[in-house]
């Protein structure tokens, strides 16, 4: 499934690897990160006290994702096929990046009405 | 068994006492066998001051009421709770097409005119035997005197009695006639109970009160309900003024004229009788009557309120028979000038005090810190943004507040003997007096701020998100009076307790 989605919008890579190894790691993790930054944003703290909860700290919060997910879709391809940075894994970052955001969105909208502060953030 | 209580606040002292009786109810003080309070005031004085300030307290509080609750009698707790009605709103037992004006004030008709012309419209008693005789009577200065107009038979009546209660009686004879009256007499239902306030140094309630007694009575069918009654004794004096028919050297010995009275043709028509007075400290202006009689709230008013609570609240089998009325005074634990909390025993801390501390907190909160909230979800899930500016609901609580219950505790602290229990212009850890909340610090660094608004945004979010679970979005103005009261209550577990005898 990951596969598709980054084939979708990165292109193909000729190196199977990313097929493989890359693309599942990278797009589970991803996953489980955007939903763990949520979980916390709208279950640990905004249930707990109303200190990160409104929509400049969601949006700081989203920023911190897609910087996490850009640098781990961007240090796994390297590490997986071993060579330096090239222009296809700051593509495939970006676009991890991306997803990232979508997937953080949407568990937003899912998670916001369990929240307390957060109920009405982003929107 | 529930009942409604007709409460008649006779006079100017009659309205202020309700206006008590208002504040009272508004702060959630319990009346848990009541169904509907019906307070109807009865004043000749159409444009008192006092009169006009209660009534408009009055309506406030039904709007809030019938918008948080609708008419609904199953709510028991919490702020506005106690269905206060008007008249109108009660069905006549025995007649279902009469109706009469939505108001809280019973009205006299042909009062625009002097007392004489009231008596004799037309002038036929001119040369009569019967002239003579009202002039034996009532002070009748001739016309071109300078106090003319202040003479007995010569006062407008429209304006009230001016302290001339040989006057209120024979008006207050014409209530019987009054259509409102007659849906009184209907609406009275045979468990319901009655309780008239008056003052007895006055001309409206110290001739009001006895008459109303009269005319109620003359009903077989209301004879056998339970009577009560508060009569306010002097508690402050007017300026001298030759020009007013007002005059405060007279309040002591119509009082005493007025109970002698009492004492004789008021045995055994009344349960019971709460007295009150107090040493007259305070003297306010000498006005006569009309938009410039207004004078501040007096912690006697409110004593006044709460015989009230305490005769509806009173179990049936409690009562004595008529014929054993009983009386009650009201006492404070230690003389002081100041009166707080403090002062008072333990019954009137519980079931009085501790109401209204939770309504003040309420008020400072729903004023001062609720409009610097915007950002919070509680905030938004009540749509307050879009409401607490322009639904007749939110503008007649914040009216409430700055208009009613605000002016009303400030007046009782700008009087004497003054009532002081809040510091209401102080942060909400120094609002109860003389019962601080304390800033705990640890090396200079905060560790509980007492009531901070981190806490009570916490606190808001929180209770919001459990009764957005109980009350649904259709009904959102009962979910925020419920807000503010759980809220209040976040405070007083701040608080602890009120200051008692003990903190002297």
């Amino acid at each position: 499934m990951f596969k598709t989605l980054y084939e979708l919008l990165a292109g193909t890579n000729a190196d199977p690897i990313y097929g493989t190894d890359v693309y599942p790691a990278v797009g589970l993790f991803t996953l489980l990160f955007a939903l763990i930054f949520a979980l916390v944003f709208y279950l640990a703290l905004g249930r707990w006290k109303p200190v990160w909860d409104k929509l400049i700290h969601w949006v700081i919060t989203l920023i911190v994702l897609v910087a996490v997910a850009f640098y781990f879709a961007l240090s796994q391809s390297k590490g997986a096929t071993g060579e330096d940075a090239d222009a296809f894994m700051y593509k495939f970052a970006l676009v991890n990046a991306l997803f990232a955001s979508i997937y953080f969105i949407i568990f937003s909208i899912l998670m916001k009405r369990a929240s307390i502060f957060a109920r009405r953030t982003p929107f | 068994m529930t009942r409604n209580i007709y409460v008649f606040g006779i006079g100017g002292t009659g309205a202020r006492v309700i206006r008590s009786l208002t504040m009272l109810l508004a702060s959630g003080v319990m009346l848990p066998e009541t169904n509907k309070i019906i307070p109807v005031i009865i004043d000749v004085d159409a444009k008192n001051a006092d009169t006009t300030r209660s009534l408009k307290a009055l309506e406030a509080y039904k709007l809030i009421r019938d918008r948080g609750y609708g008419s609904r009698e199953e709510i028991k707790d919490g702020f506005f709770h106690a269905n206060l009605s008007t008249l109108s709103s009660v069905k006549p037992l025995n007649d279902t097409t009469e109706k009469v004006d939505d108001s809280f004030q019973l009205q006299f008709e042909n009062l625009e005119t002097s007392f004489i012309k009231y008596i004799d419209p037309k002038e036929e008693l001119a040369g009569d035997i019967n002239m003579d005789f009202l002039e034996a009577l009532y002070d009748n200065t001739p016309s071109g005197h300078s106090n003319f107009g202040h003479t007995e038979l010569n006062l407008r009546l429209d304006l009230g009695f001016k302290g001339n209660p040989n006057i209120g009686c024979v008006v207050f004879n014409n209530l019987a006639s009054t259509k409102e009256f007659k849906f009184v007499l209907k609406s009275i239902g045979e468990n319901d109970r009655i309780f008239i306030i008056s003052s007895i140094f006055g001309g409206t309630g110290s001739s009001g009160f006895p008459q109303l007694i009269r005319l109620l009575q003359e009903d077989e069918r209301i004879r056998a309900n339970f009577f009560g009654a508060v009569t306010v004794m002097p508690y402050f004096n007017v300026t001298d003024d030759k020009k007013s028919a007002i005059n405060s050297d007279r309040f002591n010995s119509k009082t005493e004229a007025a109970l002698t009275y009492y004492s004789k043709y008021l045995k055994g028509k009344i349960n019971c009788f709460y007295q009150l007075w107090d040493t007259p400290l305070k003297q306010y202006e000498n006005k006569e009557g009309g938009a410039e009689q207004q004078n501040n709230a007096h912690l006697i008013e409110m004593i006044g309120a709460t015989a009230i609570i305490d005769f509806a609240n009173k179990p049936d089998g409690a009562f004595k028979p008529k014929e054993k009325t009983e009386y009650f005074d009201f006492g404070i634990q230690h003389e002081d000038q100041v009166i707080d909390t403090r002062h008072f025993f333990d019954d009137t801390r519980k079931n009085i005090m501790v109401p209204l501390t939770l309504f003040t907190y309420a008020m400072k909160i729903y004023l001062e810190k609720i409009p610097a909230f915007k950002g919070e979800a509680f905030y938004k899930e009540l749509n307050l943004g879009d409401k607490i500016l322009s639904d007749p609901f939110y503008q007649s609580l914040t009216a409430f507040f700055n208009k009613h219950y605000k002016p009303w505790l400030a007046e009782m602290t700008d009087n004497e003997r003054k009532f002081q229990p809040f510091n209401i212009n102080s942060d909400l850890n120094s609002l109860v007096r003389e019962k601080q909340i304390e800033v705990k610090k640890v090396l200079g660094v905060v560790t509980n701020g007492g009531i901070t608004d981190s806490l009570l945004k916490e606190k808001l979010g929180k209770i919001e998100d459990e009764l957005k679970k109980k009350i649904p979005d259709n009904e959102k103005e009962k979910r925020f009076l419920k807000l503010l009261n759980e809220i209040s209550l976040e405070c007083f577990k701040k608080l602890e307790d009120l200051p008692s005898k003990k903190d002297w």
